[in-house]
């Protein structure tokens, strides 16, 4: 790929991706009073949005819809919710589990 | 809690730091894989690392390679790297009202740094510790670790590309919905927080499937949030 074209493309994203980022400076600059119906809504966004990264990447691994027992992210992802209730969430040893458990199932079961 | 003057936001930026290490983690393998494909569309490696640093925005740029290995027109690819993209928007909306006290001469930088990641780690601690201030220097704390992972694993990648063996890699590419079980998990306390969970999930996996990349998450967490807050709001009447 000629390096011109990269860089348009590399620059025209960032500015882009840097406008969707824009809220925070102008939200934090301004403060706005908040409507309390509208805060309401912005409590749930963390769930939501924790909740789409992870059901997209347990049953869409590698970008296509795969519901079928041998996906084997599905039955890392048991393990990992276990480790996590168990330890409420802590994130390294979460992490941990979940990983160690995909690898080790990837290397047993694999194509 | 020091008396001098910045105690208080050092102290801050540490703990950004200290507890975004597992994040930074977790980012490597993702960064490896990025660089790999990258690499595989025809992007140098300085190219690979630059488009990490200045659009730091992963899960678009994964999108951006797999249009570029298709033919796609840059147009395209800029115009779909900005609806994946505005779910940052709803985190920087989240994140305002814990920002209160920050300098505005930090407020370009931070902007910058509302990623997946920084945000999760971020509004967890605001939400646990609201007696905190100067969370922008949290912020800012899990910036540097999540932006020192996130390119170096990228260049890493591009560089050292088919070093790590496709199966291991696969399983090691499990390290980001294992981080956001850990994220997600604690906030599962009620029934409108599984409503919530399930509609954005089950929301986001039909719309990559149905809609134009990008479209789907952002629709789902923006309807999910939107029910969400409608049925908080019916329950407390206010």
């Amino acid at each position: 790929m000629a390096t011109d074209r990269a860089l348009i493309l590399i620059a025209g994203m960032a500015a882009v991706t840097y406008l969707t980022r824009l809220p925070l400076w102008i939200l934090v600059s301004r403060r706005p009073a908040p409507h309390p119906r509208l805060e309401h809504v912005v409590e749930q966004i963390p769930i939501a949005a924790f909740a789409a990264i992870v059901f997209a990447g347990v049953l869409q691994p590698g970008g296509s819809t795969s519901l079928e027992a041998s996906n084997l992210y599905l039955y890392a992802a048991l393990v990992t919710v276990v480790v996590a209730v168990v330890l409420r969430g802590r994130l390294l040893p979460t992490l941990a589990a979940g990983t160690v458990t995909a690898v080790v199932l990837q290397l047993l079961f694999g194509p | 809690m020091s008396a001098r003057p910045g105690g208080a936001a050092r102290s801050e930026l540490s703990a950004g730091i200290v507890e975004s290490l597992p994040l930074g983690l977790a980012l490597i393998p993702i960064g490896l894989a990025f660089g790999y494909l990258a690499h595989a569309v025809g992007l140098s490696w300085w190219l690979a690392g630059l488009m990490s640093a200045v659009v730091y925005a992963g899960p678009s740029q994964f999108i951006a390679a797999g249009l570029l290995s298709t033919g796609a027109a840059t147009p395209a690819i800029v115009a779909t790297t900005f609806v994946a993209n505005l779910r940052y928007s709803l985190f920087a909306a989240s994140l305002a009202p814990h920002m209160r006290d920050a300098p505005r001469r930090w407020l370009p930088l931070l902007s910058h740094s509302v990623a997946d990641g920084s945000y999760a780690v971020t509004i967890d601690h605001a939400l646990a510790r609201p007696e905190r201030p100067r969370k922008d220097q949290y912020l800012l704390g899990s910036f540097v670790v999540s932006f020192v992972t996130w390119v170096g694993g990228t260049i890493l990648g591009a560089l050292a590309g088919g070093v790590v063996p496709a199966t291991i890699a696969f399983g090691l590419a499990f390290a980001t919905p294992a981080i956001f079980i850990a994220f997600l998990v604690p906030y599962v306390r009620d029934r409108i927080a599984i409503v919530v969970m399930l509609t954005a999930g089950i929301g986001t996996v039909a719309g990559n499937e149905y809609l134009p990349a990008g479209v789907g998450p952002l629709l789902a967490i923006v309807g999910a949030s939107v029910l969400g807050g409608a049925l908080s709001w019916r329950r407390t009447g206010r």
